[in-house]
Formats: C-alpha cells, sequence, structure tokens
C-alpha cells in the first residue's frame, strides 16, 4: 500500500519510517526452526540454488541490501538454511552459521 | 461453486482465490482472443468500509501453453499497488467518485501489466493502469459503467485490460447440490423422501460480485508462431489456458504495528483451468496440492476423471436413474478428453481442442472456430462449437454441462456401445442467465455492472 499524500515519518506509530523498520528486520533476520524438514530438488521453477558459503574475512563489510530478508533453518546438523530476499531464495549450507543463528534464538 | 473456496486452504484466502476462467473468441473483435480469471468470491456488494480489492501482495497470472505440454508459452502478469489518500479517516470516499482521479476515492488501486514468454522474455504492457472502484451505491458511484469505461486501457497492439469489480457471470445451485447432492429439477426422485414435488433452482451467487482480470489480444499473440487461420483441424489452432495466483514463500509479522514483510519468490496458492475441477472431481485430501502444482503434472489426478465420484453419487442418490451408467465400469475416455487432453479430431464432427498426450487441466479453445451467431449456452453438447468445453463463454451453463457428461451424455462419443441414461440429457441444477439480475455485456468485459451496495441484497 502507499499513502499518496505522504505521512511525516514523526506520524507513524513508533516515530519509526516503513523503510527503517524494514531495514531493521533484513539485519536482524527471522529464523524458523523446522530441523529435518528436507527442501525438494524438484521444486519447480522457483528451485533454489544451493551454494556452500566461504566463510567472510574478519574485516568484511556486509553486502548493502534494503528488501527484507528472511532466514528459515531447515535441517541444524546439515547446516541448510533457505534464505529469502527480496523476491529471490537460495539454499545454503553453513554449519556455523545455523549454529549462530540457533544460539541467538535461545 | 466453479472454483470458489474449492480447496480447504485457499477458501481461507479469498483474495487469492480464483472463482472462474473464460476464454473465447471476442465476438466483436474476432481477430482477438478475451481471458478472463475472477478472484475473490462470494462478494456482497455492501461490503463496506472496506470494499474488495485485489491483494498487494498476490502476483496473479493468466497463463497460455501453445505447444501442449501443459506448461504456459505465454504469461500475463497483474501486479497491484494500493493508494491512500487520506489515512485520517475510515472512509473509502468522501463524495461522489466521477472519475476515476477523483480526489473523493479516498482508497484506489493500479496495476502493471506484464506480458512473460517462456523463454524468459519480459515486457511491461502497462504501468499505473487504474481499477474502478467498488460500485458503492448511487450516491458515490452514480455512473458505474462511466468508470468501468475509463478503466478499459489500451495497452498496445490491438489489446485491453480491465481488472476491477464485475458481477458475476456465474450461475449455480450450491445450496441445493452440497445438501446430498439434491437437484430441485429432480428432488423428488432423490434417494432421501424428502421431497414430492420437483421446484425450480435456486442461484446461491445471486446478486454477488467478484474481481475479474480480462484481458483482450490477439489470437496471433496467443498460438505457436503466431498462427491464425481458418482450419480447425490445424494442431497450432488449439490454446490451453489457465488461471494462477502466488503469494511470497516468506512472511513474518510484527507485533504491535500491523504491518507485516516478504520475501522470497511468489508461490502458487491458487489454480483454475477447466470449471469444477479442483472442486468436484480432486478429493479433499488432495485439493491443496493441486492447486500449487502446474497443468504439466495433472496426470497424477487422472485417475478421478477417468473414474470420477460423483458418477458413482448419482447411482445412489437417485436410484434406478442412472442404470446404464451404474453398469459402466471403464475408465471414462470421455471425461478424460475433455478435461484433459482436449477432444481429438474425428470425435465431434467438424471439431476438435486436442493439444496432445500431456494430461493436463486446461481451458481449450480452438480459435478457428468463429463465434456462433445463435450461441446456445450448453455449448459443444448442444451443437455451438464456440462454447464450453470449447473455451468458455460467460453465459456458457458449465453446470448442467458437466454435470451431463459426468452423467454419461459424451460417453457415446468416444464408446460406441454405450447408450446414454435418458436422465443423463436432462439432467441440471435448473438455473439460466435468466437467473441474473444485471446482465452480461455484448462488448468488453462482457460480465455485468457489479451490483451496487445500496440495493443489494434487494430488500
Amino acid at each position: 500500500m502507499s499513502i499518496d499524500a505522504a505521512v511525516p515519518e514523526s506520524d507513524a506509530p513508533s516515530g519509526v519510517s516503513r523503510r527503517g523498520l524494514i531495514r531493521n528486520t533484513a539485519g536482524v533476520g527471522a529464523a524458523g526452526l523446522a530441523a529435518g524438514v528436507l527442501l525438494s530438488a524438484g521444486a519447480g521453477p522457483a528451485q533454489a540454488a544451493e551454494v556452500h558459503t566461504a566463510e567472510p574475512a574478519a574485516n568484511e563489510h556486509a553486502p548493502a541490501h534494503t528488501e527484507t530478508l528472511i532466514v528459515h533453518v531447515l535441517d541444524a546438523r546439515t547446516g541448510e538454511l533457505e534464505i529469502h530476499h527480496g523476491k529471490a531464495h537460495r539454499t545454503v549450507y553453513d554449519r556455523k552459521l545455523t549454529s549462530a543463528l540457533l544460539h541467538a534464538a535461545g | 461453486m466453479s472454483s470458489h473456496r474449492e480447496a480447504p486452504e485457499i477458501s481461507k484466502d479469498p483474495v487469492a482465490d480464483s472463482t472462474d476462467v473464460y476464454a473465447f473468441v471476442s465476438p466483436d473483435a474476432r481477430d482477438t482472443v478475451t481471458l478472463i480469471a475472477n478472484y475473490i468470491p462470494l462478494q456482497g456488494a455492501a461490503g463496506g468500509p472496506n470494499f474488495y480489492e485485489f491483494g498487494d501482495d498476490v502476483l496473479y497470472e493468466i497463463h497460455i501453453d501453445n505447444d501442449g505440454d501443459g506448461r504456459p508459452n505465454v504469461t500475463y502478469q497483474f501486479e497491484f499497488t494500493t493508494h491512500v489518500r487520506n489515512p485520517n479517516t475510515f472512509l473509502y470516499n468522501t463524495g461522489p467518485i466521477l472519475t476515476l482521479d477523483s480526489p473523493n476515492w479516498n482508497r484506489h488501486q493500479t496495476y502493471t501489466l506484464t506480458r512473460v514468454e517462456s523463454g524468459g522474455r519480459s515486457t511491461v504492457l502497462g504501468r499505473g493502469l487504474a481499477c474502478p472502484p467498488c460500485n458503492v451505491g448511487p450516491l458515490s458511484t452514480p455512473d458505474y459503467p462511466k468508470l468501468a469505461a475509463e478503466a478499459v486501457h489500451g495497452v498496445g497492439k490491438g489489446r485491453k485490460v480491465y481488472a476491477g469489480q464485475r458481477a458475476e457471470g456465474f450461475y449455480v445451485d450450491l445450496g441445493s447440490i452440497f445438501d446430498l447432492g439434491t437437484l430441485r429439477p429432480f428432488q423428488q426422485l432423490h434417494l432421501q423422501p424428502a421431497f414430492t414435488q420437483p421446484a425450480p433452482g435456486v442461484n446461491t451467487a445471486k446478486e454477488l460480485n467478484v474481481h475479474s482480470l480480462a484481458l483482450q489480444v490477439p489470437i496471433t499473440e496467443l498460438t505457436k508462431g503466431g498462427w491464425s487461420g481458418g482450419d480447425v483441424n490445424d494442431p497450432r489452432a488449439t490454446i490451453g489456458v489457465w488461471t494462477t495466483a502466488g503469494r511470497r514463500k516468506a512472511r513474518v509479522l510484527e507485533s504491535g504495528t500491523g504491518k507485516d514483510h516478504e520475501a522470497g519468490p511468489f508461490v502458487q496458492v491458487s489454480r483454475l483451468g477447466n470449471p469444477l475441477f479442483n472442486e468436484v472431481l480432486v478429493p479433499m485430501g488432495e485439493k491443496d496440492e493441486w492447486n500449487s502444482l502446474p497443468p504439466a503434472d495433472d496426470k497424477r489426478f487422472a485417475r478421478y476423471v477417468a473414474h470420477p465420484e460423483l458418477a458413482g453419487l448419482l447411482n445412489v442418490l437417485y436410484p434406478g436413474v442412472f442404470p446404464n451408467l451404474a453398469a459402466y465400469t471403464k475408465p471414462r475416455a470421455d471425461l478424460l478428453a475433455i478435461l484433459l487432453t482436449g477432444i481429438p479430431a474425428g470425435v465431434i464432427p467438424g471439431f476438435q481442442n486436442y493439444t496432445g498426450a500431456t494430461e493436463a487441466d486446461m481451458l481449450r479453445l480452438n480459435v478457428a472456430v468463429p463465434p456462433s451467431a445463435n450461441p446456445n449456452i450448453l455449448g459443444l453438447v448442444a451443437g455451438d462449437a464456440a462454447g464450453f468445453p470449447n473455451g468458455r463463454r460467460v453465459y456458457d451453463d458449465v453446470v448442467t454441462v458437466e454435470l451431463r457428461a459426468i452423467a454419461g451424455l459424451t460417453l457415446s462419443l468416444v464408446d460406441k456401445s454405450y447408450t446414454p441414461d435418458g436422465a443423463a440429457g436432462v439432467i441440471t441444477d435448473g438455473l439460466t442467465p435468466t437467473d441474473l439480475d444485471n446482465p452480461y455485456l455484448n462488448i468488453f468485459p462482457y460480465l455485468g455492472v457489479p451490483y451496487d451496495g445500496y440495493h443489494h441484497p434487494a430488500s
């Protein structure tokens, strides 16, 4: 939905703009925990690309992004993650990241 | 209904719920095909203050298969954006809406129409295309036909598009059909001895509205290789049509704000080709799965077409009325052809809409068949080859056609040893287009003016 007559940011419910809220969500991500669920390899046109992530260098900055990013932990044992970003998604195997997300989730 | 609330999951998501698909050679522009996909079922006309609208978070698509593989070669995508002029009022409109840019119309929608080819080529046909408002009533929308006419947009190369509310054109007596298969005109023959006399049908969709995606495009834009011609037997003459709706794969609801965030690709949640396919043929446990699949995967559902549950129920619910149908145990080759492969040449003289061996539920239209000068609402089974199941026109009585087909009327076309029961030729839910208050139009978008909320439901 768009507001034709823009609402000033100070009028937004929490004083935070929608763009700010999205950035906030994107930065934190959202982890759904569904260990043991396997992604079908024949999922059709939206079939995910599967990649194994490389460790970022310690001083490497995260890529800039403004679209919502949602992460779904599919299998904690194998580190299988499904990452939804904008209108794309891909499956990633990263045990360290999975472990970090699970620790963050408590 | 045709496909209104036809599966458990989509019945809880009306904005993405497809209800009917129509495809026919335009009677007033014979070098074009009109494609209509309806969504948001059973709209009461007085649905304020938040009147019905398309989903900004839904991808609506109309697909065309022109090579018989049950996968789209051409797709038209509709993506909507809702605009609010004043978020500080609860009102949909603050005065009469006389034009689509009226400042009195507080909450309005625009859309982007995109044509996508199977090779991946994508062409935006129009951006910021205005939808009409809902038909609120005589004070708010005093001249609805004018508003609707403004919402018919030319989008190049002989194309027209309209996206917005229309009168429900589908007619069906759901109240009787889902009360243990009662058909009022024959209710005295029902197993349950509750009725002694026949009764006329009652239109469940009476005075209700839908939201339509209507598109008129040149035939050459849909057929393989841009074919057009008059040879009904040319394999390029038949196209398959269906609609889908998709939602983003992931969604997170924010607590305390009323907002949400979505990410990931669109995932198909609704599908419709032939009327009543998922509703009547596919069993409860597989309906949601069916909605998520392309027609190319319909082979797995073919057994429900070959041995339809409803045919068996007719024999049980109307004892002794369908003895020949009761005795027939072979797969229903007639239904498999009508619904899943198209009708091969040689079955009906001068007609075919066969698309090959791939079993796929698509509305098949042979575009070489010209519009009928004297249309029959029973279409092909009544000798009118321009009607269902050769595509589907807005007024075709698809309920009666499919009831009669399932009851065995069309079986003798493919199995000469079979004699249809007498009842198969007369079975009906007892409704016709005369049961609609707002008539169909003879011009695009062909479905009637939506019922307004002041006068409907009528007192």
